[in-house]
Order: C-alpha cells, then structure tokens, then sequence
C-alpha cells in the first residue's frame, strides 16, 4: 500500500473517531438539553425528542457504512501479513503469548 | 385472553428452534473452537443476527413499552447508546479478530489476560462476567416466564424452566452455530411481528402515529421530554446512563466474542456498521409504550401483554386489530416476539458463560489441563448449571425489575473497556497497571452497589447528582490502570509485537 494512501487513511480514520466523539456528546448533557430535547417541530408525526435520536442513529450508520466501503480503518485479516497459524495443544492453550502468574 | 391459538404457536415455535439448533450444531466438526467460536466461519447473515438479536432481548421487548409508561422520553437513551456503543468494535475489531485467529482466543477474558499475560485478569473477568450475566439471564428467563404464563396459565417459574429446558438443549448439543442460526429465525421473527403491531395498533386506535403522538401532546407532553413524568430523569442521569451504556456496550462478553466467530474480519467490521438498523426496531416499541401511556396501560413487566389483549379491554369498531385481538393472533404474535428475544439473548449467555467458566476459569486461571474434549464436555454441563442457578434465582429474585437489574448488571463489564483500550492501544499499559485497575474497578461498583442497597442515604449523599456506579467505578479503573502502568514495566517488544503493537498497519 503506497505511503500517501496509508497516511489519507490514518487521516480519515481520526476523523471518524472525533465524529462519533461529537455524536456522543450531541446527545447527552449540555448538547442535547438545548438542541434535542423538545417537542417541536415534530416530524413525521413524532416529537422531535425522538427523531433527534433516530437522526444521529442514521447518520451514525451512514458514517459506519462509507468507513467499511472507503476501507479507511483497519480491516486487514489474517493471512495479509507473514503471520501464521498458532500451533495449537491438545488442551486448546496455545503455545505463544505465555501467561507469567 | 383466548391462548389457543397463542399455545400452538408458541409450543411450535419451541419445536422449530430446537430442531433447528441442534441441526446447526451437526455442521460443525467438534471441539472447543467449533463449539465456542464456530470455527470462526460465520457468515454474513448470521452475524448480522447474532449482533442484533444477542443484543436485543426481553429486556428490549417488556422493558422499552414499561420504560415510556413509567418514565417517558427516558426510554430514549437505548437510542442514543445503541448509535455509538458498538463503534468501538468498527475500530478494533478486526485486529481482535486476527489476533484471536492467531494465538487461538474465543473468549474476551482469555484474549485481555493474555495481552497481559495475567492469570489473574483472565480469572478476574471471567467471574465477573459470569456474576453480570445472571440477572441478564433472569431476566430472559422472566420474559419467557411471563409469555408461558400468559398463553397458558402456567406459573411463571414453571414457564420459564419450559422454554428454557429447549434453549440448554440446543445450546448443549450445537454450541455457538446452535446459537447463530436460531438468533437467525428468532431475528427475521422479530423484526416482522415488532413492525407489524407497532405500526397496525397507533393506526388502528388513533389513525396514524401522528395523530397517537397529537393526543400524547395534548394529554401527557411530560412523556414526551425529560425530566419525564414527575420528574424522575433528570440530564445528568440521563447523560450518565447513556455513557455506562456506550462504554460497556461492545464489552459485553458474549457481544465481544462474536468478533471471533466471523468469518473475516472485514464481516467484523460490516456487521457493526449494519448493527444500528437493529435500533429502528425499537421504534414500534416506542410506538407501542405511548399507547399504554395514552390508554392507561401497566407499568410494569406485562405492559406488551397488556397491548396484546388491548381489543379487549378497548374494543375498537371492527378492523383488522379488532379481529387479530378477538382470535388471538396478536397475542400470538407478541408471544412468539417476547419468546424470541428471550431465547436469542439467553442463548448467547448461557454459550458464553459456560465458555468462559471452563476456559478462562477453569483452564487458563486454574491451571487445569484439558484436552479438547474434556473442555468441550465441561461447557457443556456448565451450560446446563448455569440455566439451573439462573432458574433458581428467579424463583428467589421475582420481584425485581427488569430494566433496573440491567442496569445493575451494566456495571461489570464497562470495567473491562479500559483494558481492552489501553490494551490494544497503548503499548505502555503494564500487567500491574491491568491489574490493579480492573481490581479497583470491580471492586469499588460491587461497594457502592452494596452501599446503595444497604445505606441509600449515605450513598445519596456522596453521590447528589446520582451519577451511576459503573461509570464512577470504572473512571478509577481508568485512572489506577494508567498511574500504575506509569509506574511499572511493560510487556516485551515480542509479546506487544503478536498483539500488533509494534507493527503499522
């Protein structure tokens, strides 16, 4: 993968986190109380309240959806890199990463 | 209520579970990884099922109706942390994925304890996973209690221990695929019965949604903002609950599993981003809590059953609800509904508390050498167990509520957010720190919980502004880890290399 793209992605990639950190704070305290949390206007018949939530859900999955298709945060799987397979024993404990206590 | 036709559906619907579970299970080739993780081959459309339907549960179905009756627009917190509370897996997921692939991890608490190579973290979470999933547990089983108890006049325990003798059967003889493809019919059954009534019931009573929410304007507008009716909700609350509830969210053990039953790691990623679709099926049961708040319905665990038997006791001039309510296809229907979201949820905690008891307790705390056949024997009796000391304790525990015990539970497992963060983040993050954080951590929510109980004064004292325990707790989880991880030595450059800590991807 070329530097320049890795380095876009990285970029995008912060982006996400520092926008799903502003669509957290949107909804709690002191954000929501003075922009979510009225009746009026109503839309599509419910209170704002309500559709308020269901918008930040909305454009939450639409911000999830264009970060899976642009590939723009780590979805590298396993056989990408040089890893192998961890061997394994026959109790199922693998034989790497070894617990010290 | 007339249960006939109710009754059919719901011993049929056990039927078709069961065979199919245990069907599912004969895919697999056998063994922990197969039983516990699926041999990590999950396709697309079950993990799309297995995210949303493990999610949501009994709590989701009795609980979101009851919520809007008793506290409004307080209800509207499941939306706001089910938009950012899996976000975190989008982020970290697939490296969990390929990490637990490589070293062989299929539980949460072996993947934590192994990054830092502590027995005692890996112990630690197990058991208090397992101690968080019981009232979880109860409530499911109480769900389905109700529903039994409701078609057919059966004591609730009685009902419960029905639905969930079918639910430890399938789970028992086909693992975690048992899990997956029944979450698969209980998901598609879900969504098609919640949309159906929550749409068909505001219509038919009130015209549209619109003109439900018009009267609920006119008659209850404290229902529809906070702080809520007799002003229960104040921002803050309402503000910590959403943070406990987003921060704990992916952390639930059996949810964070899942990322080790996918496929790929891609399909970690695509069924977070498609998981808040799962939320607009909560909007019916919204739909359906403001009409109990407009005809005056319980509130209380039997709110859904109330709406089921809602033509009855406000009889509409014909139409198809009035029809549906007379024949007992409404009940049916939000029988069949109230039972699948139990099972889908119960299911996965019953799988992975019985996964962790053995591999994290059991095998990697203890010490016990285990071959893959004893481990997957000794699931399996845990699954069954597990089931019986839930059972008992709703026998003992009937009184309680449901969306308080959640709550409750919540507790636990948003302390295992700051390792999993620090730990995949931060090669600085020491064993010790891991330790002592996640130990202060536990052990301050499982105080202020015994002071809240024993002493509710003195806990209102020292907590005005009622900020919940878990999020108090887990900010000293957070402070503790990181002080002593400063203070203390990390892992070597070729342990943090095999959880990717060392590479740039």
């Amino acid at each position: 993968m070329c530097e320049n793209l890795r380095v876009r992605r990285r970029r995008w990639a912060l982006v996400a986190v520092g926008y799903f950190l502003l669509a957290l704070f949107s909804l709690i305290w002191p954000v929501f109380p003075a922009v979510g949390n009225a009746i009026e206007p109503r839309v599509f018949g419910v209170p704002w309240s309500l559709a308020y939530n269901l918008l930040v859900v909305v454009a939450n999955t639409v911000v999830l959806v264009a970060l899976y298709l642009s590939r723009s945060v780590d979805a590298g799987e396993l056989d990408d890199d040089a890893g192998e397979p961890s061997p394994k024993t026959q109790s199922g404990v693998n034989l790497r990463g070894s617990e010290a206590s | 209520m007339n249960g006939g036709l109710a009754t059919v559906v719901v011993f049929a619907y056990l039927l078709v579970a069961l065979s199919l579970g245990i069907l599912a299970g004969r895919r697999g080739r056998g063994g922990v990884a197969d039983f516990v993780a699926g041999d990590r081959a999950f396709g697309p459309v079950v993990m799309y099922f297995v995210m949303g339907a493990t999610i949501f549960s009994a709590y989701a179905l009795l609980g979101t109706p009851q919520r809007v009756i008793t506290k409004g627009s307080d209800m509207f917190f499941i939306f706001a942390f089910g938009s950012v509370g899996f976000v975190p897996l989008f982020f970290l997921g697939a490296r969990i994925r390929r990490i637990g692939a490589r070293l062989d991890y299929v539980t949460q608490a072996e993947f934590v304890g192994g990054r830092f190579e502590s027995r005692w973290v890996t112990g630690l979470m197990a058991g208090a996973s397992v101690v968080s999933f019981l009232p979880y547990v109860v409530i499911q089983m109480k769900g389905a209690g109700l529903v039994l108890a409701a078609v057919t006049g059966w004591p609730l325990p009685a009902g419960a221990a029905c639905v969930y003798a079918v639910v430890v059967a399938y789970v028992v003889v086909g693992g975690v695929r048992g899990v997956g493809w029944t979450n698969v019919l209980q998901g598609v059954g879900m969504l098609i019965i919640v949309w159906t009534v929550g749409l068909a019931v505001p219509v038919a009573y009130f015209g549209s949604v619109e003109g439900l929410f018009d009267q609920i304007v006119r008659d209850h507008p404290e229902h529809l903002i906070l702080p809520g009716p007799n002003a229960q909700t104040s921002h803050f609350r309402y503000s910590s609950e959403i943070l406990l509830s987003a921060l704990g969210f992916s952390m639930w053990p059996h949810v964070f599993m899942k990322c080790f039953t996918a496929r790929s790691a891609r399909l970690v990623q695509l069924s977070v981003a498609l998981y808040p679709t799962f939320l607009l099926f909560l909007v019916p049961l919204v739909f359906l809590g403001y009409v109990g708040v407009a005809l005056g319905g319980p509130g209380d665990d039997t709110a859904l059953l109330w709406l089921a038997n809602l033509p009855a006791h406000h009889p509409l001039e014909g139409g198809v609800v009035q029809w549906a309510g007379e024949h007992g296809v409404l009940l049916a229907m939000i029988a069949f509904a109230i039972l699948a979201a139990s099972m889908s949820t119960g299911d996965a905690l019953l799988h992975g508390a019985a996964s962790m008891l053995v591999r994290d307790v059991w095998v990697r705390a203890l010490g016990v050498e285990a071959d893959d056949a004893r481990q997957t024997a000794a699931i399996r009796r845990w699954v069954v167990g597990f089931a019986a000391l839930s059972w008992v304790l709703l026998v003992l525990a009937n009184r309680l509520s449901v969306v308080e015990l959640l709550l409750l539970a919540y507790a636990i497992p948003v302390q295992f957010f700051p390792l999993v963060l620090a730990g995949l983040c931060w090669r600085r993050a020491t064993r010790r720190g891991a330790e002592a954080g996640l130990t202060v951590g536990l052990g301050l929510a499982t105080l202020l919980f015994v002071l809240r109980s024993a002493a509710p004064g003195v806990y209102s004292a020292l907590n005005p502004a009622g900020v919940e325990l878990g999020l108090i707790s887990v900010a000293a989880n957070a402070v503790v880890l990181v002080c002593v991880s400063l203070w203390t030595r990390p892992s070597s450059d070729a342990h943090l290399a095999r959880f990717e800590l060392l590479r740039d991807r």
